[in-house]
Formats: C-alpha cells, structure tokens, sequence
C-alpha cells in the first residue's frame, strides 16, 4: 500500500516538475500592452506627415478593379481630410471633403477606419443601387505604419492599399505629375515586359487604372488576360499585389535614363525586346501599328495621284479633302495591310479601304513581313481593292514599303514607352506607332 | 470533512460578497461617459449625451464599427451632417412624441439602449430587397440609409425614416414582450417570408396586410400595422382599406384591434392620441424648429422642474 503512494507522490512531482515553466516569454511586454503600443504608433505616424499621405487606394481585387490616387490629411482630433482626382468618382476634378472622422482601433490588430461618411473616400464602398458599388473597404487593418510607409489591407475586401507621405504641397501640381507619370508610361495603351528573376510577362493597358497581364512572347488575347489594380505617381507605379510570390512588392520607380521601372526587391519593367514587342501588340480587333506618311516617297506619289482623281471628279462628287492612314492589323487571327482614306463627301463620310493578307514572322531578332503570293509577293484581299489598284497603281508600291525584313528600334523619348513609337530599320526604314485597329 | 465543505463554502460567499461590495449600480447603463473634449465631434458629442444618453438612457451610435453590421451586405457610414439632422429630427417625432403621449419615464425604461445609423441601405440585388432598419434583443435599433434622406421630400421621409422608427420600435417593445398570438393565427397562409416582395401593396392589402413587407411574416405585419397607422395620413390609410376590398379591409382592421389593445394594455399607450401626435408634428415640418428642438425641449425640462 505505502509502494503504490509513493508511486502516486511520483508522478504528481512530475507532473508538476512538467509543468514548471521556466523558459522566457516570446515577447517583452503583454499582449494588451503591445496592442496598444500598435495603435499609438500608427496614430501617431498617421498624424506626423506634415503634407498628408499619399494614398494608392485599391477597392478590392475583382478584374473590374482599378488604381486610384487619394490624398489624406488626419487631424489629431479625429478630423480627416480626403482629397481625389480621378474619372470615376469626381468627373475628373480635384475634390476635396474635410467633414469626417477618421480613428485607430483594436481588432485583430490595429485597425484604421473611417467611420463617418467622407464624399471622396466613400465614394468607393457606397454599395450605390447594386447593394456593390465598387467594393472598396473603408476599415483597414494596418499591416505596417512607419513614417516612410503605411501599408493596408482592406478588412472586407483584401485589397492592399500604400501611403506614402506627400511631398507636393500643390495638390493640382501632384495631380497632373501623376497623369503625366501615366501619359509617358502607358501612352497608346502601352505593353512593357516585367522579368523578376527568370521569369517574364506581359502588362498592357496600365493609363486605365490596372494593368491586364499576359504570357510573354505571344501577341495579347483579352480573353485570358489577369487584372492587377495600378495607380501612376510622381515617381513612378503603385500596384496593389506584387507580381511574384512576394505580394509586398507594391512600389516600382521610374528611371527615364533606362527606360525602365524598378521595384524595390528587384522585379523590372521596360519595352523589353522591341521585335518581340512588335508582334506583341497585335490583338484581334483591338490593337495593331500605323505607319508614319512623312518622309516616304512612294506615299507622296499616292496622295498625288489620289488628289490628281479627285479633281477629275463630277461636281457632284466632289470630295472635300481626305485622311490617310497606312497601317498593319490582325483579324482573327490573320496579319492585314490596310491602307485607309477617310474622305468628306457632301455632308457624310466616306470611307475607303485597300487591304492585303500579309505574313507576319517575328522572333528576337528581326521581323519578316511578306504578300501571300507564290513568291512573297502581296495580292490584293478583295475586289475593292484590286478596282482601285486598276485606277491609282502607285497605292501598291505604297503597300510593299512594309514588305522585306526589319528591326525594331526605339526613338528618342520612347525608351519605356516604345509603343507610342518606335522605328523599323532593314532595306527601308520606317517610323510606326502603336494605334487601334481600322475596322476590316 | 462535511463541515469543512461547509466552512470552505461559507468562506466562498463571504469572498464573493466581499468582491462586489465596491461595486455601485448607476442610473445610466452607460457608467461615467467620459467625451473628449478636444475630438472634431466634441460639440456633437455633447450633444448627444445631453439630449439622448442622460435623459434617454440611451447611446447614440453614428461612427460606425463594421464589426456591428451584417458582413453579408456593403454598407457606408452616415455623415455627421445627416446624423445631427436625424438626431433632431427623431428628438422631435419619437422621442419627445413619447414623452408627452405616453409619459416621459417611459422611453428611458422600455426605450431602445442603443440607436445605431448607417449611411446606406442594406441591398440584397438577388433577392430584390432593400433593409432600412432593423431591431436587435429588445434594445438596439439600426436605421439605415440616412445618407439619402430627401429633407424636402415629405413622402420620402415618411416611407423611409419615420415609418421606420416606429416600425423598429415596436418591434423592441413586442421583443419585451410579446404580441398576442392569434394576430399569427388571422392570416397565416398569407405570409411569405420568400417571395414577399413580388407583390404590390395593392395585393397586400388585399390579401388583409398594411403593406408587402407586412405579408412576410407575422411579426413584420404586428409592427407595419402599428408604424403606417401611426406615420400614414387619414388619406392614405382610408385608401387602403378601400383598395383592400371588403375581406381585406376587414382582416385589417381586426389586426388593428389587435395591435391597440395590445399597446393600451401592455404598454398603456393609446395609439390613436400617439399618432395624432405625429400627424399633427409631421404636417408641419419645419426645419429650423426642429434643428433648435432641443432649446425647446430643454426650456420644458426647465419648467417642469420648477413646477
């Protein structure tokens, strides 16, 4: 009997000695104090930017989702001004509200949120007459808060959104630095190549608030495109996931010098190679390359024999001057030469169209344009067009300017944004520009 | 070892009681606010625990906390402007209504302990219905979509604000406690917690209910009952009981008794004088009056301390 209590005094001393807790906490201070210190710290950053913040808000991250740019001022009373230009919620004008409240609570952490009703910042999370609006958030958990740097994350909606403090005093000055950061980068709806160690890909279509992303090396199908929210600053992008496995990767600045946009943690964005690019911007009824008239010969030898036709016209069909657009497009899934004269007739406009199938081969290192004849040559697609290579011969020798074999270069002040223009050298040389496509 | 249990026992209590003994109830259930006088609402603030919280015993609740809204649905804040104008506005047409019909200890005791506003309606786009308030455990009411109060728009106002606190509010008091049952049993094969919103009020009333939302289910249709009596003019409810045909009618004006009964012996309101009370403050809505309500009020309060 004694044996069997001891044995029991054994085990209790074990247990306890099991449970003696002798190794340090993980953290210095408890948690409710820690919690506080958070919320005190982000307060306190939140109101020591001396212009405000910077803020590239993302509602949410639906494909329909945009960047935009907000400007923010808290008050240590809880006051918080909100100022924002943008097309969707302020018809492009700069608006500014002051009537609303801002505060820093405790949740799963700290929480930032804007609890009463701001005309500019709601704007994006007023569900409106579809119970959805545009999904943003309003309350945030505040992922990191330093004077350099506040990072959200849309409680509701998962959007990450980035404060930077304001260095522009002049909110019109700051507005129209970002519209021009957007203008140069994305111009002509601009595709740029973003390589992050090995890998690469497409992003297009940046001026519209959020980038589509595609596979590098094929021209673009919308239809699997992936969306990503982008918002164009003083100094650069903000997008709202980054683009590899680190999602923080939010920040990329503009170095004209190199035609490139850098982020922080190495991933870059550039006109990449500008022969693959070439081939690139085709999209299927969207999106193909003009031809720059000045300077060509055989394209001044057009328009006088075009304007020679048209003087030889009745009254009654008098043409009351014309535009000219030669210009390179794809069409379910076929390469097309258009050469396109828009003319004034009376009071309607008239249109006319010269169209040749071509064959379009591109790789790294050159670009290969050829006719769909035996030996390369271009025959003309329809009837139209041969009636009017009958009248005015000269338009084919118009046409065969993009015949032969080229490299793409880029012009000066194009460096990032080679679409808005870049130059093909080889037997001849020509200026393109990107542009949308003329309707077959 | 039985007295030990006892002693042990009795230590406990002792303890125990010795624990609370600090402890003091207060009037308000809301222990010593404390507003901040330096906060961009500090004017507001005081405002509200003037006019709400000390005499009302009630919280007044217009920042709103995301955590205290359906996360089924998107919703914004009010703004202050529209929360300080329906602050004045339910001071003058249900608080202060209540306090002369009724009997000015009546809100802070059987009154909802919490108000909350939020800027929007809740919208379910699938099911084709829109939320403008709801009530919650007997004390807290949600009105929504204040935002998009028409401040000129009487007709506006009456569907979406006043037709609401008091349809809000009478759930809180049927919460306390409960609404007859045979109002269940008059038409419970008429109710429709489904598809209650494809029918017209036409069809409703038809069907002996004061409105479509009042044909989703029993309780809805006790309060629609109680609220468009007592915000609905003469014209609209006569309208209605003609339209709702002779069956109709009759169905409604049994509920109608139902719900009057109901008040003046649970409650001991009388329904009628509370909404001639109503009427009478509702045709004649004048802004500045109600914005400086609360002069009046406290004038009032003044006077009828002294005598």
């Amino acid at each position: 009997m004694k044996a069997k209590y001891l044995v029991i005094i054994g085990l209790l001393a074990a247990t306890f000695a099991a449970c003696s807790r002798d190794e340090e906490s993980l953290f210095e201070k408890p948690a409710a104090i820690r919690a506080q210190e958070a919320i005190d710290n982000a307060f306190n950053v939140l109101t020591s930017a001396e212009n405000g913040w910077e803020m590239a808000y993302f509602p949410n991250l639906e494909a329909s989702a945009k960047g935009y740019n907000m400007v923010l001022k808290f008050n240590k009373n809880g006051n918080v001004s909100v100022t924002a230009k943008n097309a969707t919620t302020t018809a492009n004008k700069i608006v500014t509200d002051t009537a609303s409240t801002w505060a820093v609570k405790s949740d799963y952490g700290p929480i930032l949120t804007f609890d009463t009703y701001n005309d500019v910042f709601h704007a994006f999370s007023d569900p409106g007459n579809d119970g959805a609006g545009l999904l943003g958030d309003y309350e945030f958990l505040i992922l990191k808060a330093t004077p350099e740097l506040v990072l959200l994350k849309g409680k509701k909606h998962s959007a990450y959104t980035v404060m930077r403090p304001m260095k522009n005093t002049d909110l019109a000055a700051y507005y129209a630095a970002c519209e021009k950061m957007q203008a140069d980068l994305f111009g002509n709806n601009n595709i740029v190549t973003l390589t992050q160690g090995d890998s690469k890909m497409y992003l297009y279509k940046g001026a519209e608030g959020q980038f589509q992303s595609a596979a590098y090396g094929s021209p673009l199908v919308a239809e699997t495109a992936t969306y990503h929210p982008v918002c164009s600053t003083e100094d650069g992008i903000i997008v709202s996931m980054g683009f590899g496995e680190d999602v923080h990767d939010h920040i990329f600045y503009y170095d004209a010098a190199k035609g490139e946009l850098r982020s922080e943690k190495g991933a870059v964005m550039n006109a990449g190679n500008l022969n693959v690019l070439f081939g690139a911007y085709f999209t299927d009824n969207a999106y193909g390359w003009s031809v720059d008239p000045a300077g060509q010969p055989a394209v001044d030898a057009l328009l006088a024999a075009v304007n020679t036709a048209m003087k030889n016209t009745s009254a009654k069909m008098k043409v009351m001057g014309y535009g000219y657009k030669q210009s390179l497009n794809m069409y379910e899934g076929g390469y097309f030469m258009l050469i396109n004269f828009s003319y004034k007739q009376g009071s309607k406009i008239q249109e006319k169209k010269l169209v040749w199938e071509i064959n379009l081969e591109q790789n790294e290192n050159g670009i290969t344009i050829k006719g769909t004849g035996e030996n390369g040559e271009l025959v003309p697609y329809d009837e139209g067009t041969e009636k009017f290579l009958i009248q005015i011969p000269s338009a084919q020798a118009v046409a065969e300017l993009m015949l032969g074999e080229f490299s793409a270069a880029p012009l000066e002040g194009n460096l990032f944004n080679a679409v808005a223009g870049m130059l093909l050298t080889g037997e001849k040389q020509l200026t393109i520009k990107g542009a949308n496509n003329v309707k077959m | 070892m039985k007295s030990l249990y006892k002693i042990l026992a009795v230590a406990c209590l002792v303890m125990g009681f010795a624990a609370c003994e600090g402890d003091q109830f207060t009037e308000s259930i809301f222990v010593d606010p404390v507003i901040d006088t330096t906060t961009y609402t500090y004017q507001f603030d005081k405002w509200l625990d003037k006019y709400y919280t000390e005499p009302y015993n009630v919280e007044f609740l217009y920042k709103l906390d995301d955590n205290a809204t359906d996360p089924n649905y998107n919703v914004v804040p009010v703004s202050i402007g529209m929360a300080d104008t329906l602050a004045h506005l339910a001071l003058y047409l249900w608080y202060d209504v209540y306090d002369s019909v009724v009997g000015p200890e009546f809100l802070p005791e059987y009154g909802p302990k919490m108000i909350q506003l939020i800027g929007s309606s809740m919208l379910d786009p699938v099911q084709g219905t829109e939320k403008l308030g709801y009530a919650e455990g007997g004390i807290k009411i949600t009105l929504l979509k204040i935002n998009e109060m028409q401040l000129n728009n009487i007709d506006n106002l009456n569907e979406y604000i006043f037709k609401t606190m008091h349809h809000e509010f009478s759930h809180i008091l049927h919460q306390q406690k409960n609404y007859p049952t045979e109002f269940a049993q008059i038409t419970p094969a008429n109710y429709d917690p489904i598809k209650w919103q494809e029918r017209t009020y036409e069809e409703a009333w038809q069907l002996g209910c004061v409105s479509n939302y009042g044909s989703s289910e029993a309780r809805e249709d006790f309060v629609e009952v109680i609220a468009n009596y007592i915000v609905k003019p003469d014209a609209w409810w006569d309208n209605m009981l003609k339209k709702a045909g002779t069956e109709g009618a009759a169905i409604i004006n049994q509920k109608w008794d139902i719900c009057n009964t109901w008040l003046k012996e649970k409650w001991e309101i009388d329904l009628d004088a509370l909404r001639d009370e109503v009427q009478k403050r509702q045709q004649n809505l004048d802004w500045n009056m109600i914005m400086q309500f609360d002069d009046q009020l406290k004038a009032n309060r003044e006077n009828n301390a002294k005598e």
